[in-house]
């Protein structure tokens, strides 16, 4: 079968394809991008509606996966499969994905090459989330670096090419700890199996406790191997103190493109925790949990602190992102199903909500030409619909009961406080300042009384400021549906999550099942 | 027992939508159709329901729908459903009936406001909200509820969103109450590690290990004092009465704000397993009442006496729930939620009457003009001061019976204080309230002589904060000459008729023991047993003490207003050197030193973060390190020079080396 494959590739074939557009032809590139990324969206529908029916696990053999012999010997194959897990995942990527081309009808600059590379960053995306061999993954990882180098470096705004250098040089960095890390997961594995046993960097294979090539690897090694795969994730997440490079990237790249990296990308580095990290090496996660944790719990207060000052709206946005990445960090780390389940569930919320506010607050600039918090307020009266939209994505963001942020914390949290209750208090402190700070966000922009002066008066004045418009609409509403649709009703997505986890998280054998 | 809480959960929700979607290009009377028919319906649903609850037996007076599977991870799984007993039917009752008459008093309190159907849709929203706390059967609704009812009263009290201190109100009032949000989610999880359920039915059947049940309380509790107002989260509720006097009257008094009392009660097995936390809720309770009670002796903005004197009465309910008489608190949440809406609402129909004034100084004689609302006004002053035989007479009579029950039946002397703070406070109740009463109706008007500086000062300052402001509202106070002040329209006065009534009327649910009716309490046995099995008895003899003295507190209170304000309110200027007075006038500093000692640190932490560490260490950190790979990189780069005869003595050099190494080791 080549569905997984069709899925990963089709975006990828179609930014190809879109290259070979004339470069004049600027409304037909857009439209024709869009439809690249809608038909990408039916292609992760029907896999979802093939998946439902079928439900399997990555680990079983499997009607929705695939192997290729690639360099058998180096133990690199073409695979790839799918879980619940990661099939929430491409669903996440594939629906921001839709949304984001979709709110980049504004850029106006290269708008070809912009596209390609949209599209070229879903396909290293969608292929992180499914592939099952480590080399294979690894090349993914750094598919994804090129496109979002360029994104940003290209379109974004006066800092760019700083931003973009070091945000390259801090992933590069991690990814390249964790190629060394790959490498010697296959030597040390076969060298615990045996020497009959081969060298191979297949996940199944390096997972399968039932087969007679299982090495167990000595914990020291564990630990090495962790924290070198952990590097590439950590500055992924972003885990403080490896953040720095966050908040000149989101605040430098065009809306879309920050809306992307900060909803799917992001989540890329917390697959890598779940999927890699704790089934590879599980008494090493245990051992360096606390580590983890109080990165986690540190990054969540230390963040929300520091999003309760900025100036910029985007870096408010990008602290933000962070603080409520370390809920699902700590959630991750709780090893039980609420933790985990909630986790899981929380990097949907956490994409559709944060992109939702990044693309808000990027219709805003466009009208604005202006980032700063103090330059706003009061615009409610002027912009009533476009508040009540931001209003919404900000009451999901601080976690409002009823809404989709609150399922997930909610989970994760109660996870996080049934295995150690300390980190689940000190992770739960943590809603006082998101209401703050996001309230700070709402208010100052939305509420209080207008300026009399300043660049967003002189908008008013050119009559720039208009109310959202259908099409903004139309690129928001299907996250503002599902803020919605998953606060009142999480149970199906959950379903899909949960069975997959309980799999993956069988090799960890304490009592998960909680 | 039919269980039609659903649609009463769901009628408000619908009203809200349609307003919402709709509202903005709707004419004011669809408006109101759909604003007062969602409630109206509500209500008449849930008294069609109250009626046939009343005909079953008591044993199946409750009804637990499950409406749907909301999620479940390995052994979480949590359904939302529907539950309806006594307790939930009361509060049912309170909040569409007193919503209802406050839906149609906003008719003619917002009617000039352009943001009528948005005022419509969060009011809609809030019922629904409420009403989902209320028939919520697991901890997570509730808290679904408690967040959202947060939700509507920071849309409320920010309704008028261009006036920067109806802004700060809101924002204010909601941080405050998510810290109560925070302490709700921690004892849920606290209670689901423990018992492993969140549905009422298990958890309250649930014994929990003595520390763990008070943990929970206690976190229970933070979620109660945040939301009643109860200390020390009481700050928000003065400041929210920026909001429209009908939002005051509906969130800040009569419903939203006895969440905490609703808890308790319906949380009573888990509080009746820790007489710690019950000493807290008793002991919190009555140092709120009188702490809150003497900054409302002070106070010169009529709402701002009436919010101080909402926060009081909660103490009050509190105190009876923590000498474990539940049916008590809840018995004065109903009695209150009828004389204190009827106050808010009399005194918005003096703020409307007099375009917009709030400040005491500024009114007097009014009885002359404002004869309904002056006579609904004195019911309530009367009810609230417990004056024989309207309905807080004998609601707060039970709660300072129980209290003095508790002390003799446990002989500890700190509840004697308890029940001397609530005859105290019953006495600067009845005080306070008469001097509000007397300042605005007795003497004569003061509106017209307000002098000409002081006019000049509020002109200014209104320019200062208002001057752009689009959505109108009771933003810009005028001067209203004496002769040109009407009585408020039929719409706004039948609600005051109405509410007036029930506070004559509404004590007679409690019980009549004390007047030789042993048998007659239909609240108290409508409620479930447990709500007050637990509360100690008192003689009859000490009842009549108990009533007594507060009786003559009342009336004493009543005496001095009238000796010190009776003939009109003279603002005593020689008092403003009095420190004492200066205290609690700025109610004792509370908000000056959360500001100097929390707010201005946190904020003041971020921003040196933000340019030390995140700047200078973080940023500087990895500008560092690329600079010295710049640099050495220029250093190295000199090698590589170009010129064959430079690598040669490269490479000369590096055999020179080998050998030499070699030759060393032999």
């Amino acid at each position: 079968m080549f569905f997984l494959s069709a899925v990963i590739t089709f975006p990828l074939l179609g930014g190809l394809a879109l290259l070979f557009f004339p470069r004049e032809r600027v409304t037909a590139l857009r439209w024709t991008a869009l439809t690249l990324a809608l038909v990408e969206l039916v292609l992760v529908i029907v896999l979802i509606l093939t998946y439902l029916q079928h439900t399997i696990s990555i680990f079983s053999s499997s009607y929705l996966s695939e192997s290729w012999s690639w360099l058998p010997s180096l133990g690199i194959n073409y695979s790839l499969s799918v879980d619940g897990i990661s099939l929430v995942l491409v669903a996440l990527t594939a629906l921001l994905t839709t949304v984001c081309i979709a709110a980049s009808f504004r850029i106006e600059r290269k708008i070809k090459n912009y596209m390609a590379f949209m599209l070229l960053l879903e396909s290293g995306m969608l292929g992180v989330f499914l592939a099952s061999n480590l080399f294979l993954f690894y090349i993914f990882w750094e598919v994804m670096l090129i496109p979002a180098y360029f994104l940003l470096g290209t379109w974004g705004g006066e800092r760019r090419i700083y931003a973009a250098l070091k945000f390259v040089i801090y992933t590069s960095v991690g990814s390249f700890l964790m190629l060394v890390g790959i490498i010697a997961l296959g030597y040390y594995h076969q060298l615990a199996a045996g020497v009959n046993c081969g060298y191979t960097l297949e996940l199944s294979q390096l997972l399968n406790t039932a087969s007679s090539c299982r090495g167990v690897l000595g914990s020291d090694i564990q630990t090495w191997l962790l924290l070198a795969f952990a590097a590439a994730f950590a500055v992924k997440v972003p885990l403080i103190p490896f953040h720095s490079w966050l908040p000149d990237a989101y605040s430098e790249a065009p809306a879309p493109v920050t809306a992307l990296l900060a909803g799917a990308m992001s989540k890329t580095g917390i697959y890598g925790f779940l999927r890699l990290c704790i089934p590879l090496f599980p008494q090493a996660v245990q051992t360096l949990a606390p580590l983890f944790n109080t990165l986690a719990v540190v990054g969540i207060l230390y963040c929300a602190v520091l999003a309760l000052t900025q100036t910029d709206l985007k870096r408010l946005l990008g602290y933000s992102s962070i603080s409520h990445l370390g809920v699902i960090m700590l959630g991750l780390f709780s090893f039980n199903a609420q933790g985990m389940g909630g986790a899981v569930l929380q990097m949907v919320n956490h994409g559709i909500t944060t992109a939702a506010l990044f693309l808000l607050a990027g219709f805003l600039e466009y009208r604005t030409n202006t980032r700063r918090l103090s330059d706003y307020g009061g615009l409610a009266a002027r912009i009533p619909w476009l508040a009540v939209a931001m209003g919404i994505a900000a009451l999901s963001s601080l976690g409002l009961p009823g809404l989709n942020g609150f399922t997930g914390e909610f989970l994760s949290l109660l996870g996080v406080f049934r295995s150690n209750v300390t980190l689940g208090v000190l992770g739960t402190l943590v809603v006082v300042p998101a209401a703050w700070y996001m309230l700070r966000f709402f208010i100052g922009i939305m509420w209080g009384s207008p300026r009399q002066d300043g660049v967003v008066t002189a908008s008013i004045r050119k009559g720039s400021l208009r109310d959202i418009s259908w099409k903004e609409f139309w690129v928001v509403a299907p996250l503002l549906l599902f803020i919605f649709y998953i606060g009142i009703q999480p149970a199906f997505i959950a379903g899909v999550i949960n069975p997959s986890l309980i799999n993956t998280m069988q090799v960890l054998g304490n009592a998960f099942a909680r | 027992m039919t269980n039609l809480s659903l649609w009463v959960l769901v009628l408000p929700l619908l009203g809200f939508i349609i307003l919402g979607l709709m509202g903005r290009f709707m004419p004011r009377t669809a408006i109101l159709t759909i604003g007062w028919g969602a409630c109206g319906l509500a209500f008449l649903l849930a008294a069609v329901n109250f009626i046939n609850m009343l005909s079953t037996s008591a044993a199946q007076r409750s009804n637990d729908s499950v409406i749907y599977h909301w999620i479940s991870a390995g052994t979480f799984s949590l359904d939302f459903g529907a539950l309806l007993d006594p307790l939930s039917m009361t509060m049912l009752l309170v909040v569409t009936g007193v919503g209802l008459l406050i839906h149609i008093y906003s008719a003619g309190y917002m009617a000039d406001d352009p943001g009528l159907w948005r005022f419509f849709a969060y009011l809609n929203f809030f019922i629904f909200a409420m009403v989902l706390l209320v028939i919520a059967d697991t901890f997570l609704f509730l808290l679904v509820g408690w967040g959202l009812v947060g939700l509507a009263s920071y849309l409320l009290i920010g309704f008028w969103y261009q006036r920067r201190s109806a802004v700060a109100a809101a924002q204010k009032a909601f941080v405050i109450n998510i810290i109560g949000d925070l302490g709700l989610m921690l004892a849920i999880f606290l209670i689901f590690a423990q018992s492993g359920h969140l549905d009422y039915g298990s958890v309250l059947a649930h014994t929990f290990s003595g520390g763990t049940a008070t943990a929970i309380c206690l976190l229970l509790f933070v979620a109660c004092a945040a939301k009643s107002a109860q200390l020390p989260l009481y700050m928000w509720l003065p400041d929210a009465m920026e909001g429209p006097t009908p939002v005051s009257a509906l969130i800040h008094a009569a419903t939203m704000v006895t969440a905490g009392v609703y808890l308790v009660a319906r949380t009573s097995p888990l509080f009746e397993q820790s007489s710690v936390a019950l000493a807290v809720v008793a002991g919190i309770g009555g140092v709120t009442a009188l702490y809150a009670a003497s900054i409302a002796l002070v106070q010169l903005d009529i709402k701002r006496v009436l919010a101080y004197s909402t926060i009081s009465q909660l103490g009050y309910m509190f105190m009876a729930e923590g000498v474990h008489n539940y049916a008590g608190g809840i018995f004065h949440l109903v009695t209150h939620a009828f004389f204190k809406a009827l106050l808010f609402l009399g005194a918005g129909a003096i703020i409307h009457a007099l375009g917009g004034e709030q400040d005491m100084r500024k009114m007097g004689g009014l009885w002359g003009r404002l004869r309904i609302t002056g006579v609904t006004f004195l019911i309530g002053a009367l009810a609230i001061s417990g004056i024989i035989p309207l309905a807080g007479f004998w609601s707060k009579d039970e709660i300072l019976g129980s209290v003095l029950a508790q002390a003799t039946a446990s002989g500890n002397v700190w509840y004697y204080v308890l029940w001397i703070i609530g005859i105290v406070t019953a006495g600067l109740t009845a005080f306070y309230m008469f001097r509000l009463f007397f300042g605005i109706f007795a003497g004569s008007y003061r509106g017209e002589t307000a002098t000409a500086a002081e006019h000049n000062a509020e002109v200014n300052e209104a320019k200062d904060e208002n001057t752009l402001v689009t959505a109108a509202g009771h933003q810009h106070t005028v001067h209203i000459r004496y002769s040109a002040i009407h009585e408020v329209p039929r719409v706004m006065s039948t609600p005051l008729i109405i509410l007036a009534v029930l506070s004559v009327v509404g004590g007679f649910i409690g019980s009549l023991a004390l007047f030789g009716l042993p048998g007659w309490s239909p609240l108290t046995s409508f409620l479930p047993s447990g709500l007050h099995a637990h509360a100690a008895d008192l003689p009859l003899g000490l009842a009549w003490i108990s009533t007594g003295l507060s009786l003559l507190a009342g009336v004493l209170g009543i005496g001095l207003a009238w000796r010190f304000y009776g003939k009109g309110f003279g603002y005593k200027t020689q008092m403003q050197g009095n420190p004492l007075y200066q205290l609690v006038f700025h109610k004792y500093y509370v908000d000056e030193a959360l500001n100097a000692v929390l707010v201005t640190p946190i904020l003041a932490l971020g921003r040196g973060l933000t340019r030390y560490l995140e700047g200078d260490v973080l940023d500087g950190g990895s500008r560092g390190i690329s600079m010295v790979f710049h640099g050495s990189s220029a250093v190295i780069r000199r090698v590589q020079t170009g010129y064959m005869r430079n690598y040669a003595l490269g490479i000369l050099f590096g055999v020179v080396v080998i050998v030499v190494y070699y030759a060393m080791r032999g």
